[in-house]
């Protein structure tokens, strides 16, 4: 054991009367509750250790000490903003002076202190039960009430016997009926034990101890009730078929008459056949998995070493050469060489194959985007020209009305921008100026 | 008016039953830990860990590798660090003794400074869990250390193979690896 002590570690006395408590409970293991509340905790002299307490729902992560992963007890936060029980950051700074958690250089005394309030008071009031549980008190009650009731309330604490020479202790329930501590012989097994023991024995252990079933009326010892349960042929049981589909309820002894006509019974045998079956199935599954494992395994050293000479890989006549070589050396012959090469090529044939298969999607999808819109814009150019189509027959039919109204008045050449515009009235005008340039491109 | 049922004289060791108990439970229950199985060796002994590691296909040299290895925690837990012993066949690697123990510096108790060139950073902390351990393990598979070893062969054979040199840490590793998958 080393102690690197700090120097700081003896200032002040709590701390160091703790320390002094845990030291030998590294070597020996002993004397647990040394430093039970020396970080602000409620209890110093425990009656109940708190680390020992079963909670009654899962406690959030952020209370529970990184060192024994319970929720804190006597909660400390260090210097670096880590928190921990003050007993587990104890006993680990005895043995290396460092944060346990990022590992920086601590000062127990003068780097520590008691955590918030706030992580105190979520902490007592984390719900637990009572440590008294296994002897029958089912409380669930505030942490920081748990000591007081077991201290105080609880029947089921075991306190010192009442009669002033007697040393045992006794259940508080049992403390008005004064000192039990003598020996008392059982009335069904004759054996010996403390009074004070007596009713758990009868009740629980006595080998001899008979009750009568309350259906069958057959006597059992009292300890074995629950076998008797098992047997007792007057017990409500389910058809054996039930898990078929049967239904039926019926005591014990019925059940095996029932069986015989019992609807599902043709189906039992089958039921017990895939039972059978679906246990061999998990096995050989299991198996498989194995297998599954090995060829992986196989394949994947297959694979890595003619991809170590990838260069090589690429052409296949230089392949076979490669099998001269050091590479090889790891094949137990020729044969299996081959057969690996073979595998690897067929995988990497797989893989183009799939690539092209990809590739060859993905040009398709392409190409039907395209001719999309292009189709799209032909359609649009289609639909403008026949519009324009329209536009210029109308004109022309205007043209040639117009013409053959203006060609009474001067029969000369009426072609030209400047007669036509001369020529025409003013409505006419704005639609006569789109209408040249319309007409120019068929001249030019 | 104080009363305690347990003897005293066990705590700690009960303490640290206790928390193993807890630790062996959720990681036995937890779905994120791929490729690590624990169990207790012993029903009754909670200080005794069998530990089942199935490496990933993708680590450079024990890829498919099924390992199995003991951790044997001390009464002391979590203050003082575990053992990890591997069962045959024993991995060839540079942090593995012959004898299957496991030389890793997170497992090694901050007091002890017997290798004389880690630094207490890396050493043991009592924060540290069964997870964090097995976590560990695992990567050093991915990246054997050749700096501290404790197998001086695998040492020497994975820096010739790094630089290229030899083939044969490759080679010993698979043999092994083929064993632990149950070929003969």
């Amino acid at each position: 054991m080393p102690p690197p002590n700090t120097p700081e570690e003896g200032v002040v006395a709590t701390n160091t009367s703790s320390i002094l408590a845990l030291r030998p409970s590294m070597s020996r293991d002993g004397g647990g509750d040394g430093g039970g509340g020396g970080g602000g905790g409620p209890s110093s002299a425990a009656a109940v250790d708190l680390r020992l307490l079963e909670y009654e729902d899962a406690v959030d992560e952020n209370l529970i000490c990184p060192i024994c992963r319970v929720a804190l007890v006597g909660p400390v936060i260090t210097n670096c903003d880590h928190v921990f029980c003050h007993r587990c950051l104890v006993q680990a700074h005895a043995l290396n002076p460092v944060c346990p958690v990022d590992r920086l250089p601590l000062k127990l005394v003068s780097e520590t202190r008691p955590a918030p309030k706030i992580v105190q008071n979520q902490l007592d009031n984390l719900n637990v039960r009572c440590p008294n549980h296994a002897r029958g008190c089912h409380l669930v009650v505030a942490r920081s009430l748990v000591e007081n009731h077991v201290t105080r309330y609880c029947d089921k604490t075991m306190v010192p016997c009442p009669h002033p020479s007697c040393e045992h202790t006794v259940v508080r329930n049992d403390v008005g009926k004064g000192c039990l501590h003598y020996d008392v012989q059982c009335e069904y097994c004759e054996g010996n034990m403390l009074k004070a023991d007596l009713e758990i024995h009868q009740d629980q252990k006595c080998p001899n101890r008979k009750k009568d079933c309350e259906l069958c009326s057959a006597e059992f010892v009292r300890n074995k009730q629950e076998e008797h349960m098992k047997e007792c042929p007057e017990v409500e049981v389910s058809c054996k078929y039930a898990p078929f589909g049967c239904t039926q309820q019926m005591s014990r002894k019925m059940a095996e008459g029932h069986g015989e006509k019992c609807d599902y019974r043709v189906v039992g045998p089958v039921g017990e056949q895939l039972a059978e079956l679906r246990s061999e199935l998990t096995a050989l599954q299991e198996k498989d998995r194995m297998k599954d494992r090995r060829i992986k395994f196989l394949e994947n050293r297959g694979y890595t070493l003619p991809a170590s000479n990838a260069t090589e890989a690429i052409s296949d006549i230089s392949l076979p050469e490669s099998s001269t070589n050091a590479d090889m050396a790891p094949y137990e012959s020729r044969d299996q060489y081959f057969l690996s090469l073979f595998e690897t090529m067929e995988s990497k044939v797989e893989r183009l194959s799939s690539a092209l298969a990809e590739v060859e999607g993905r040009h398709s999808m392409m190409l039907i985007n395209e001719t999309l819109q292009i189709k799209d814009q032909l359609t649009e150019i289609r639909s403008t020209l026949g519009v324009l189509g329209m536009h210029v027959r109308w004109l022309m039919n205007f043209r040639l009305q117009e013409r053959g109204r203006v060609g009474a008045g001067s029969p000369a050449m009426p072609g030209s921008l400047a007669g036509n515009q001369q020529g025409t009235s003013d409505p006419n005008l704005p639609r006569r100026l789109s209408d040249t340039m319309r007409e120019h491109p068929p001249r030019l | 008016m104080s009363s305690t049922p347990k003897p005293t004289s066990s705590a700690q060791t009960s303490g640290a039953a206790r928390l193993l108990q807890r630790q062996l439970k959720e990681m036995s229950t937890a779905k994120d830990l791929p490729g690590i199985s624990v169990g207790l060796l012993n029903e009754n002994n909670v200080f005794v860990w069998e530990v089942v590691l199935m490496i990933n296909d993708d680590c450079k040299y024990y890829g498919g590798a099924y390992f199995r290895a003991h951790l044997t925690f001390p009464p002391e837990y979590p203050h003082l660090p575990p053992k990890l012993v591997f069962q045959a066949p024993v991995p060839f690697h540079p942090n593995i003794y012959a004898s299957g123990e496991l030389c890793i510096s997170i497992l090694h108790p901050p007091e002890d400074d017997k290798y004389g060139y880690e630094t207490a950073a890396e050493r043991w902390s009592p924060v540290q869990t069964p997870e964090t351990i097995l976590l560990s393990v695992i990567s050093l598979f991915s990246e054997p250390n050749d700096e501290s070893p404790a197998n001086l062969d695998a040492a020497k054979l994975l820096r010739q193979d790094r630089a290229g040199e030899s083939k044969e840490f490759r080679r010993r590793v698979r043999k092994c690896v083929r064993e632990s998958l149950g070929e003969d």
